[in-house]
């Protein structure tokens, strides 16, 4: 048999594999006989159904604005250190929300930096960060770089012709940014607002900190004494999360809109005159809210426990042997994590690149979809089935099945980067190699893997990455002997350990910053 | 076709309306107005263009000087074409002209109107001028017709100017295409419709013709070249192909590092180039030693007569074309000092080109006529051109020491 049609059955299988859970809750839904119908038709199903739609709908409004602005800000205006604004604009990206919620709650909290600030003004007690507004707040904050990178990315190439052109007709410049440059930057708009989307459906840890009750709550809530209801709520949120991929595709297909974006051409800077510095003013206000603030409050905590090294429990608690043990393991996890995801997905990547077929595509959109699942959906199938199936409950909360649940995860993610790596290497170097006399195996050690390991290390590093933030999937799944940094954090919180909690997520945002900053900014402009 | 004031009054564009009265236009009634009594406004009058001045324009971009106190001047009713190596300044000045550039110094006035100048700026808005640019440049996401009405304002007769100015550019109905459903050289006739559309003062195009491939560009030269002349369009053509340059312009103006170097109709600019830059830049040059008696030049190609007065070491230019090739064997006479050997030749079609070592020198000749020679022969070069053009000896060697700005080389050999 030859190397292609072994991928191809691999990819296949591949497939199934990711089509497993959303299928498996599926069954789950009629094995219970839950009245599906009847679950969804009460109101506990459309309170959450309706508050995960608003919240998603809210923030992606909002992150699109934020976005937009702040892109716009950074590349068409003259700010002053306009460079700088815009390096600092896609850091927020670096929090997972969970550990943004924790920043936000931990400034408000009791003897926090808010009150440290606000209480000689005779402001009192600081209300509890909670709600509708405060998961609008946190989650737009951490998820607005979306929008901004992509919009960043248009605006800079965008080929000044069309709007020279368009002030040359007599329009101001009010009416070409309507008529021209707002209709050229819709579709990196719409991509990010989608993605933004499906990230705050899918977000658990920032709405569950936050209290506000959405699907993937009440899916983590229900799921011990209300099993029907929870494999109810996973199979709708599930659908609702493949409908935005949906949309998100079709609008890709009609995506690029034909305006040539390979300026190298500068693009024309407005002068804003007085405007200049309180325009300025906002975008660093925005960056003290998205960035600055965070970052301070996880520090003030971490301080303060530092600084009272004796106190076992309470606010000021540390324990810093747990947290290197916790960091290493995170890091041994992913790396694992990471290495699985990239050696399963290199066979399907190169079929997509070298022989792409229907068969191909078809897995390939499973996959995807597998991406497009929320953690805690995969997270519940993958218990119920370990708890149903006989024998099955032995790999119950073991580290294998950790890695299976951040596959599904995060296998697309892998697959799309280790297509690019595929993709470096060109079919006629391959077809050299060949002439000259290497067989299959030759080639792929002299030649193909060699070029390939940049990008295979990249998509690992974005595994790695994903797998550190990651935290509904590690919560329910993980053995309980093995100490990660989310989870750890998610814990301090929740029992109001905020210097714990501090130190944690420093780590965490250290090493989660600096494989972003590897990975995904470096690569950009901002390099 | 309207007449003067029912075309002006046509675009009430409010983007257009307020500006004009800004800077005072609706007071001295319309420029247009004003052209009516001139000799040669019958037709510009009737389409609303005007001329265009350029004084004193300089602009520096940090160190390097783009362009340098540039004065040019177009009348209403007349194409120049702008022409020059890239990097020239051609496309700034166009820039300025359209005020998507912000000169240093100078003036630029089309008609009455003061648009750029000391501490005047008008916006690029609100100026009336149609640009053409090199890249396509067409809104992607509006169809033709939106592209087209795109300048036109909320004029109540939009339809009818879109309909009536993509008839000119020959493609009537396709008001509901798509940009990209069309050929490069449809994309740019839509382009020039959009230009139009708006009734500009005058029209700018920059390399218009760049994009397209050789044959369609041929065509389009000759229509649009038609189509400003029918309309008495007051046009720049910037260009760095001499071809397109002769073919579209009323004038040439030839421009080389931020200065206009020659102003003239095509043939002078070829025939008479002021420098041998010029010369070898617009065409084709040899240039071999001579030295110049009055009326009369002595060159290794014999005594030949001059255009204007020549003396003492000069440069002679000589048109490949102007030299013909006699075979030695068959001439009667053996003049050793017009005698060469045939080094190359290069068959093109419609031409045959030698390249003959006359002592230490290599002229280049064409011809269209079937050679008969071959490579090696001993041939006899004659003179068979105009009147001489000359230069001083030591401008050709500088020429030599710094290029001429194009891809082929210069055959400047005489020593």
């Amino acid at each position: 048999m030859d190397a292609g049609r072994l991928c191809r059955i691999w990819g296949l299988v591949l497939g199934l594999f990711f089509a497993a859970p959303l299928g498996y809750l599926a069954y789950e839904n009629v094995r219970l006989r839950s009245d599906v119908a009847g679950i969804l038709a009460v109101a506990r199903t459309w309170g959450p159904l309706r508050n995960s739609l608003l919240l998603a709908g809210a923030v992606s409004a909002a992150a699109m604005v934020a976005g937009t602005a702040m892109a716009w800000a950074t590349v068409r205006l003259n700010l002053p250190g306009r460079r700088f604004w815009a390096a600092l604009a896609p850091l927020p990206l670096v929090f997972p929300t969970f550990v943004g919620a924790t920043a936000f709650i931990a400034l408000l909290a009791r003897g926090g930096l808010a009150e440290q600030i606000l209480s000689p003004l005779g402001v009192g007690a600081l209300p509890r960060l909670q709600g509708f507004w405060a998961a609008w707040l946190v989650l737009t904050l951490f998820t607005y770089p979306y929008v901004y990178l992509p919009v960043r990315a248009r605006l800079r190439h965008l080929d000044p012709v069309y709007e020279e052109a368009a002030r040359v007709l007599g329009r101001r410049r009010r009416s070409v940014f309507a008529t021209v440059t707002l209709p050229a930057t819709l579709p990196a708009i719409s991509a990010g607002g989608l993605l933004v989307c499906l990230y705050v459906l899918s977000d658990f840890g920032a709405v569950e900190l936050l209290r506000y009750e959405t699907l993937t709550r009440s899916i983590y809530a229900n799921r011990l004494f209300d099993r029907p209801t929870s494999v109810a709520h996973g199979l709708l949120l599930g659908v609702v999360a493949l409908g935005v991929v949906g949309v998100e595709r079709m609008l890709a297909r009609r995506r690029s809109g034909g305006f040539s974006a390979t300026s190298d051409r500068p693009p024309p800077l407005t002068d804003l005159g007085r405007w200049r510095w309180p325009v300025c003013a906002a975008v660093v206000a925005f960056l003290l809210l998205a960035l600055a603030a965070p970052l301070a409050t996880l520090g003030y905590w971490a301080g303060r426990g530092i600084a009272n090294p004796h106190r076992r429990v309470g606010a000021f608690a540390l324990d810093g042997a747990g947290i290197a043990a916790s960091a290493a393991s995170t890091v041994v996890v992913s790396s694992v994590a990471a290495v699985v995801a990239v050696l399963v997905m290199l066979p399907l990547a190169w079929l997509l690149v070298r022989r792409p077929s229907r068969s191909a595509s078809a897995s390939n959109l499973l996959v995807t979809a597998g991406f497009a699942l929320p953690g805690i959906v995969v997270a519940l199938a993958l218990v119920f089935w370990t708890l149903q199936v006989p024998f099955a409950a032995a790999v119950y909360q073991t580290l294998p099945l950790l890695i299976v649940g951040y596959l599904l995860l995060f296998g697309a993610q892998a697959a799309n980067a280790a297509r690019a790596a595929v993709g470096a290497v060109p079919r006629r170097l391959s077809e050299g190699a060949q002439t000259l006399g290497a067989r299959r195996w030759r080639r792929l050690r002299t030649v193909e893997l060699p070029l390939m390991t940049p990008g295979l290390l990249a998509a690992g590093g974005l595994v790695l990455l994903s797998v550190m933030k990651e935290l509904p999937l590690t919560l329910l799944m993980r053995p309980t002997n093995l100490p990660m940094l989310s989870t750890d954090i998610w814990n301090s919180t929740e029992s109001l350990f905020l210097a714990q909690a501090g130190l944690e997520s420093l780590v965490l945002v250290a090493a989660s910053g600096l494989l972003t900053w590897l990975l995904v900014l470096r690569r950009s402009e901002f390099a | 076709m309207p007449n003067a004031r029912s075309a002006t009054a046509g675009v009430p564009a409010p983007v257009v309306a307020a500006p004009r009265k800004r800077f005072g236009l609706s007071r001295n009634g319309d420029p247009a107005d004003r052209t009516r009594g001139r000799v040669h406004a019958a037709t510009s009058d009737r389409n609303g263009f005007l001329d265009l001045r350029i004084v004193g324009v300089s602009k520096s971009f940090g160190e390097t000087e783009a362009l340098s106190e540039i004065d040019l001047s177009i009348e209403s009713g007349r194409t120049v074409s702008l022409l020059g190596p890239s990097g020239c300044g051609k496309t700034t000045l166009m820039r300025i002209v359209a005020g998507l550039e912000v000169a240093d110094t100078g003036m630029v006035y089309v008609g009455d109107r003061l648009l750029a100048g000391p501490g005047t700026h008008v916006a690029p808005e609100s100026r009336r001028i149609g640009l053409l640019g090199q890249e396509r440049s067409l809104f992607p996401h509006l169809s033709v017709g939106a592209n087209v009405a795109y300048g036109l304002g909320r004029a109540a007769d939009r339809a009818a100017r879109v309909a009536e100015v993509l008839e000119m550019v020959d493609l009537a109905g396709y008001e509901r295409r798509m940009p990209d459903s069309l050929s490069g050289g449809q994309q740019q006739r839509v382009a020039i419709a959009r230009a139009l559309a708006p009734r500009p003062r005058m029209l700018l195009l920059d390399e218009p013709f760049q994009a397209l491939d050789a044959h369609l560009r041929l065509e389009l030269q000759t229509e649009v070249r038609a189509l400003l002349g029918s309309l008495g369009a007051t046009a720049v053509i910037v260009t760095h192909d001499q071809d397109e340059a002769f073919v579209m312009g009323d004038d040439v103006a030839v421009m080389r590092d931020g200065r206009i170097r020659q102003r003239g109709k095509p043939s002078e600019v070829y025939g008479h180039p002021e420098s041998p830059w010029i010369a070898s830049f617009v065409g084709d040059a040899n240039f071999i030693p001579g030295i110049g008696r009055g009326s009369v030049v002595s060159t290794p190609l014999g005594d030949l007569g001059t255009c204007c007065h020549a003396a003492g070491k000069v440069a002679v230019l000589v048109r490949p074309s102007s030299l013909r090739m006699v075979e030695v064997e068959t001439s009667g006479e053996r003049d050793t000092s017009t005698q060469g050997r045939v080094e190359s030749m290069r068959f093109i079609g419609h031409a045959t080109e030698c390249r003959v070592r006359l002592g230490d020198a290599v002229l280049l000749t064409r011809s269209d006529r079937m050679p008969t020679v071959r490579v090696g022969d001993e041939v006899t070069l004659c003179y068979d051109g105009p009147p001489a053009v000359t230069y001083p000896a030591a401008a050709v060697a500088d020429l030599r020491r710094r290029g001429n700005g194009r891809r082929t080389e210069p055959s400047t050999l005489a020593r």
